[in-house]
């Protein structure tokens, strides 16, 4: 019984050992999805819908997250400059053919399925530019970086138009994240940071209505208590009210009756602090960190520069979400319409972050493999 | 291309520390924000949340009812409906109002109040859109109710004063749950009861998720009056376009029958709050039908201090019984050339004490009132409660003057003379009383020295049951040298009615035994008024007071009346008379 017992173990743990896989990231990531299912369910009275709706999300991403981690990593390399192309021509077609919703054009419906592709472009644009830098002698010349920064302007400049400043946003940043890390001088990112506060008035001018309204409401949200400032308000005192422990799954009055908005997608963050309390915050963001930092502990264990630098611009994409979102809802900077990842009610952002992890575990494994 | 991968590693490893170090400040500003969000500023958001979601409301006790003291309710409460609108809960906050109009009587002042609160208060509170509906508007409105989701009607009960005017000097009125003025504000401690609390839970649309009731409300005391609304609207009826005051006292107890004051105001309109311009027409009427002349009126008494200043006279033995005076028609203070005038001019000859009263002669009583001196008569007269409250519960009463000799000198600075002395002896000068005192004075004389604090408030039941009674209130009697000089002094009053020469004659026959003294007071002066009697304007006439009780052995009603302007004391107290005793109206 016992040896039949052992000879059953040691087959799992062949079949586990022939599976390219990093268990703990797997562990962590879907720790989040789990939490991101409870707090589905006690925020709404349609709870059932949402959470079979983001269970089914979040079967497809594991699947896929398998799959991405499986294909040998010279494989997406080869891709990645018709990745590229495909998912900026999506983006072109979202502004030609894209469904409306809210006052945006940024849904694709293909085949029966929404999707959003300028998720797409989390993935695409440091997998390009990894392509693209790993090709060029480090520190990258000044050439060079021109060809990236115009990489990243394309996809950056046709979310805008869609508008969707939040995800334009974090392409860019993560794109500048792949271009410090391969060696951008000192002299181009403090410049460069300098030119953007200078250049701040007429990004206000460019700005859109609403967006300007959601700027004055951060700065002043009781200028609008009922109206823009609402939400920020309701966040705030979801947030405080949670205190250090939390209110108790299922005993939080601002989510479960409604007083918080958006409490499935952007918000979540607030359900999740009124509930669980400061503890509970501490303990989420040890477990971001945690999947962040392992990643980034991959690039150094691989030599293969267009790994790290993919590796690099996705975990800091997945955590400068984090950060955003995070800093967002609880009244740190303006609303700018950004998920947490992996734990927001959606499918687009979940794919993206599971694929582009499985593409990450792919990275890690096959140069532990190599050196071996 | 030559790579370095020393040098590549150098750059990467560094730029990679960065990188580290940028996670680690982002994570320590998010939680610096989060401490200072939940830990520091808990308090603040939590009472916020609840606030969001819990409102504590009270239960409005029920007013206690007020009744006469026969049992009939003169103040009750009354259902009354209004409506409040969720904007969130209504489909199309603009068309559901312009349905409503179809059902509602909806004025533009009503909506434009409406959508003022609507901007500032949140999207999920009651918003009220109008607060009194018809009985008519309601029942309509609850028929289509399936038609306005977010369209509440609750109900409320509000004062209703049966006796609206008759009553409003006593009873006065009731505004949002308090009690404004009258008994109502006097009494509003125990008419209130004690409100009750619940809290309810909503949602984020306004739904009522569910109540707790934390306390029960306890309905307020129920008041029985002394008064008899029957005789108070009746003597309120005969009235009509007359300025005065009738106090109906029943001297064995104490209790005020009626307190009338008129005109009067109709205390409903008040509760339902009244208009600006009504109420500014209410206080510039030169009538004053605001003013409670029963109780605060200070009117000089006249003659009607006779009675009593006969008593002192009698009991100083000052005069006696068989002591006349000659009344040539006017009056000289030894050593001065100023002439007191009677008011009859002609003078009324030989008088004694029981010719003076019947005859009302004014230089008989300037010649006692000059031998008693200020300080005898004004002691003798604040035995009869002159100059004082009488000390009646629960009401606010004004105590007159009773001029004294150190009183002028410390009110006015100057000193006492004898010239004053003999206007106080008629009871003219500083003298002031108010009805009430009159009725009370007159009680006194009625009982013979028996002296009861008049009454307004009989008894109160609480919600239990338990019954709280307002016992007579007798203070030591005014016992006098000799018990017949009373009816020395009322047998004198009998006749002012009776005897054909009496002031009172006018009264008439009637078939119970009444005494009785007259009084007229001047508004202007004497030699003005001869000068212009005919043509003088209403305003300036003279007001006629009379004082009377009945039977005149064992007294059963004291009544006590001033009448502004006309000479109509002595009808109106007749109707009074025949009314409470043989139930006959003169109506």
């Amino acid at each position: 019984m016992s040896r039949y017992l052992s000879t059953s173990l040691s087959r799992l743990y062949n079949f586990l050992s022939v599976i390219k896989m990093d268990w703990p990231l797997w562990f962590a990531i879907s720790l989040l999805n789990i939490i991101g299912i409870a707090l589905l369910y006690s925020g709404s009275d349609y709870a059932w819908l949402l959470v079979k709706r983001q269970c089914l999300h979040i079967f497809l991403g594991q699947c896929l997250f398998f799959i991405a981690a499986q294909i040998h990593p010279s494989h997406y390399e080869r891709w990645a400059p018709y990745f590229y192309i495909l998912s900026l021509f999506l983006l072109m077609l979202v502004l030609l053919f894209g469904t409306m919703s809210k006052g945006a054009q940024r849904w694709l419906t293909l085949l029966g399925f929404k999707f959003q592709p300028s998720e797409l472009l989390k993935l695409s644009t440091p997998l390009m530019l990894a392509w693209y830098l790993h090709r060029c002698h480090v520190p990258a010349k000044l050439k060079e970086n021109g060809v990236a920064i115009v990489m990243i302007a394309l996809p950056v400049l046709l979310i805008i138009k869609q508008p969707d400043l939040g995800t334009s946003i974090m392409i860019a940043l993560s794109a500048l994240f792949v271009l410090v890390l391969a060696g951008l001088s000192w002299y181009f990112i403090v410049s460069g940071i300098v030119l953007a506060f200078l250049s701040l008035p007429f990004v206000w001018h460019g700005l859109h209505a609403y967006q300007r309204q959601r700027l004055l409401t951060f700065l002043q949200p009781d200028r609008d208590p009922l109206g823009q400032g609402y939400h920020i308000i309701q966040s705030k005192i979801a947030i405080g009210s949670g205190g250090l422990l939390g209110r108790g799954w299922l005993h939080s009055t601002q989510s479960e009756l409604h007083f918080l908005p958006e409490h499935a997608t952007d918000f979540i963050f607030a359900v999740f602090s009124e509930q669980f309390g400061l503890l509970g915050n501490i303990l989420l963001l040890m477990l971001f960190s945690f999947i962040t930092i392992r990643s980034l502990r991959f690039s150094l264990q691989t030599e293969n520069l267009f790994f790290r630098l993919f590796i690099i611009g996705v975990s800091l994409i997945f955590f400068t979400s984090v950060c955003i979102n995070i800093a967002m809802v609880s009244g740190l900077l303006p609303i700018v319409g950004i998920p947490l990842p992996l734990i927001s009610y959606g499918g687009s952002a979940l794919l993206t972050y599971m694929i582009g992890f499985g593409i990450i575990v792919a990275m890690a494994s096959h140069s532990k493999n190599r050196r071996c | 291309m030559f790579k370095h991968p020393t040098k590549d590693s150098k750059i990467f490893l560094s730029r990679w520390c960065w990188c580290l170090l940028w996670v680690v400040i982002s994570l320590l500003t998010l939680f610096a924000r989060l401490y200072y969000l939940q830990v520091k500023d808990h308090q603040f958001y939590l009472s916020l949340a609840q606030k969001n979601h819990l409102t504590l409301a009270s239960l409005v006790a029920k007013r206690g009812l007020i009744y006469d003291r026969n049992g009939v309710l003169l103040a009750d409460n009354q259902a009354i409906f209004r409506m409040d609108i969720i904007p969130r809960q209504t489909d199309g906050l603009k068309d559901t109002i312009q349905r409503l109009g179809h059902f509602i009587q909806l004025d533009a002042q009503q909506i434009q109040s409406f959508y003022k609160r609507v901007g500032k208060q949140a999207a999920f509170h009651k918003i009220p859109l109008k607060l009194r509906l018809e009985n008519q508007e309601v029942a309509e409105f609850i028929v289509n109710q399936e038609n306005f989701p977010g369209v509440y009607l609750s109900s409320s009960l509000t004062r209703h004063y049966r006796y609206d005017d008759a009553l409003a000097h006593i009873i006065g009125y009731v505004q949002s749950g308090v009690g404004k003025s009258g008994l109502e504000k006097r009494l509003n401690a125990w008419l209130r009861g004690k409100n009750g609390l619940k809290q309810t839970e909503n949602n984020a649309t306004g739904k009522m998720l569910h109540t707790q009731v934390h306390t029960l409300p306890t309905a307020g005391y129920d008041v029985y009056l002394s008064i008899d609304v029957k005789l108070q609207a009746f003597i309120h009826r005969i009235m009509k376009g007359l300025q005065g005051a009738v106090v109906v006292m029943n001297p064995r107890n104490g209790d005020i029958l009626a307190l009338v004051s008129h005109p009067s105001y109709h205390a409903n309109p008040f509760v339902q709050g009244i208009d600006s311009n009504t109420l500014n027409m209410l206080q510039k009427r030169s009538d004053r039908p605001l003013f409670n002349r029963a109780l605060n009126g200070q009117f000089p008494l006249g003659s009607l201090v006779k009675p009593f200043e006969a008593i002192v006279a009698l009991d100083q033995d000052v005069i006696d019984v068989e002591s006349t005076i000659y009344d040539p028609g006017y009056f000289q203070l030894p050593n001065s050339k100023h002439i007191y005038h009677d008011w009859n001019p002609r003078g009324h000859g030989w008088v004694n004490i029981r010719k003076a009263l019947t005859e009302s002669s004014d230089t008989f009583f300037y010649t006692v009132g000059t031998k008693l001196g200020i300080n005898r008569l004004s002691c003798g007269l604040e035995k009869f409660g002159f100059g004082q409250a009488t000390g009646m519960q629960f009401m606010q009463e004004s105590a007159g003057l009773l001029p004294k000799r150190n009183w002028k000198q410390a009110a006015l600075g100057e000193a006492w003379y004898p010239g004053d002395t003999v206007n106080t002896s008629i009871g003219q000068g500083y003298f002031l009383v108010t009805p009430l005192q009159l009725a009370y004075a007159t009680s006194i004389l009625a009982n013979r020295g028996e002296r009861i604090t008049p009454r307004l408030i009989l008894k109160m039941q609480s919600a239990e049951g338990q019954w709280y009674t307002q016992d007579i209130q007798k203070r030591d009697p005014l016992i006098l040298k000799d018990r017949d000089t009373w009816e020395t002094v009322i047998h004198a009053l009998q006749a002012v009615i009776s005897h054909p020469h009496g002031t009172g004659h006018r009264f008439g026959r009637v078939p119970y035994s009444i005494a009785a003294k007259t009084g007229t007071v001047q508004v202007v002066g004497r030699t003005y008024k001869w000068k212009l009697s005919d043509t003088l304007p209403k305003h300036l006439q003279n007001h006629s007071l009379l004082i009377a009780f009945s039977p005149t052995n064992k007294p059963k009603i004291v009544v006590a009346t001033i009448i502004e302007h006309a000479p109509r004391a002595i009808s109106i107290t007749r109707c009074v008379m025949d009314y409470y005793l043989l139930g006959k109206s003169c109506l």
